[in-house]
């Protein structure tokens, strides 16, 4: 957790120093799909819940 | 420097700064939708429908894809996964099969569909037999009767088949289970079947979404994943850790025995209505894998302790719809012990392992078991008589 935390505070204080903001969004879409695929895997043994409206 | 200068630098590099954000976001969406189009060949040809929750849109077509399958479909004039539907009818004995994803058998090349293997065995007896596949991905069977009610009349059956999918039907009508769910629901008023008044919040937000998702395939995908993701946080909200959808199999469950009787109580509205426009009712109830595969009960029992209390039975939903079938008097077909029996004969996967559906296989011994069910009950017009 501690390791996490410092390399998004190395992360967000390169961003500061190089003022690199173009890499934010790419880095926040990257986290969001990453997530978005992870969590959305289903295991063989879920039961049949459709993803209806 | 004086003040004033410095900070309107300070506010000209702020400014820069969320300008720089901004572009390079909306350069990432960009290409982002644009690898999405390559990559991604699922799209959603589902919309809305204030009656029945959902529809397919009519003539739209889609890749459906997964680790194990993928196939193209389009939908037909009626907004189902068929050849065209016709209001016009003349000499045609029409068979109307309503069901969940396991009749509109997205995940097989629609020529191994059950539907369409049925309908061309059916065929060699009696060309003028069709089948029309009303099947609809996450339908239960509050849904197949409205189906039926507001298709009925137009298309003009001669036998209904109501195809009962025993995991997850009566989780799916039951406002407890599944009332997040914006789609229609029945309660019980005496002995007969009364539909719940609720309006949908979620539809305007979700119609707005959809507008979005026809333009934007990337927009589509996080929709779509993020309901997976809802969907899994809400399967995690059952008894004990145990999926609400697995309680089936409780027969000491309160809410699913309300669901069986409001159950029972659609199936009689459905053959009542079928009487009235001149068909015959029947009933299919479909397995599940857990249901057919020992080995899968086996570990969800492990992965669920209180599955495995005594009790607790695989087969108990088959046998409670099999009770009121007998006492109803309404024809009905299980293909759970069938489908066990082959699968302990020749060990034959007739589902997909992951998604859960039948496959080519499974498919295959429906057709030949449904077929046989409709002859051995007369339920279709002699070798080409009629």
């Amino acid at each position: 957790m501690a390791k996490n935390r410092s390399l998004l505070g190395e992360f967000w204080g390169f961003l500061m120093e190089r003022k690199a903001w173009w890499l934010a969004p790419i880095i926040i879409l990257l986290v969001i799909v990453g997530a978005l695929i992870i969590f959305s895997q289903s295991s063989a043994l879920s039961p049949f819940i459709y993803a209806l409206f | 420097m004086p003040k004033i200068k410095r900070k309107k630098k300070k506010h000209r590099e702020l400014l820069k700064n969320i300008a720089t954000f901004l572009i390079a976001m909306l350069i990432c969406l960009i290409l982002l939708e644009l690898v999405s189009r390559i990559v991604i060949r699922d799209h959603n040809y589902t919309e809305f429908d204030p009656e029945l929750g959902s529809r397919h849109i009519p003539y739209d077509s889609a890749w459906h894809c997964t680790n194990e399958f993928c196939h193209k479909h389009t939908i037909n004039n009626a907004g189902f996964l068929d050849d065209d539907f016709s209001e016009e009818k003349g000499d045609e004995f029409r068979i109307f099969i309503f069901g969940d994803s396991f009749i509109a058998a997205e995940q097989v090349a629609s020529e191994d569909a059950m539907h369409m293997l049925l309908e061309s065995t059916l065929q060699e007896k009696n060309e003028n037999i069709v089948v029309y596949n009303f099947g609809h991905s996450g339908f239960s069977t509050d849904q197949y009767y409205l189906s039926l009610k507001k298709y009925g009349e137009r298309y003009k059956p001669d036998l209904v088949l109501f195809a009962i999918f025993t995991a997850n039907d009566l989780h799916g009508m039951n406002m407890k289970f599944s009332g997040n769910i914006c789609k229609p629901f029945f309660e019980l008023e005496g002995n007969t079947v009364k539909q719940v008044e609720r309006t949908c919040r979620a539809s305007s937000f979700f119609e707005s979404i959809k507008k979005v998702l026809k333009h934007s395939r990337f927009v589509e995908f996080v929709f779509e994943k993020g309901l997976l993701i809802r969907n899994k946080f809400l399967v995690s909200q059952g008894e004990e850790g145990v999926p609400t959808a697995y309680l089936v199999y409780d027969p000491d469950n309160e809410e699913y025995q309300n669901s069986f009787k409001v159950h029972d109580a659609l199936l009689l509205a459905a053959e009542q209505y079928s009487e009235s426009l001149g068909a015959s009712f029947a009933v299919v109830t479909l397995p599940s894998k857990e249901q057919v595969n020992p080995a899968i009960w086996d570990q969800l029992k492990e992965k669920y302790p209180p599955l495995a209390e005594e009790g607790v039975d695989p087969t108990y939903p088959t046998k409670r719809i099999d009770q009121f079938c007998k006492a109803a008097d309404i024809s009905c077909l299980h293909l759970l012990e069938p489908f066990k029996s082959e699968f302990e004969k020749n060990g034959n996967d007739l589902y997909f392992w992951h998604d859960g559906h039948w496959n080519e296989e499974g498919n295959r011994l429906a057709t030949e078991l449904i077929d046989n069910f409709l002859n051995e009950q007369l339920l279709i017009p002699d070798h080409g008589k009629e």
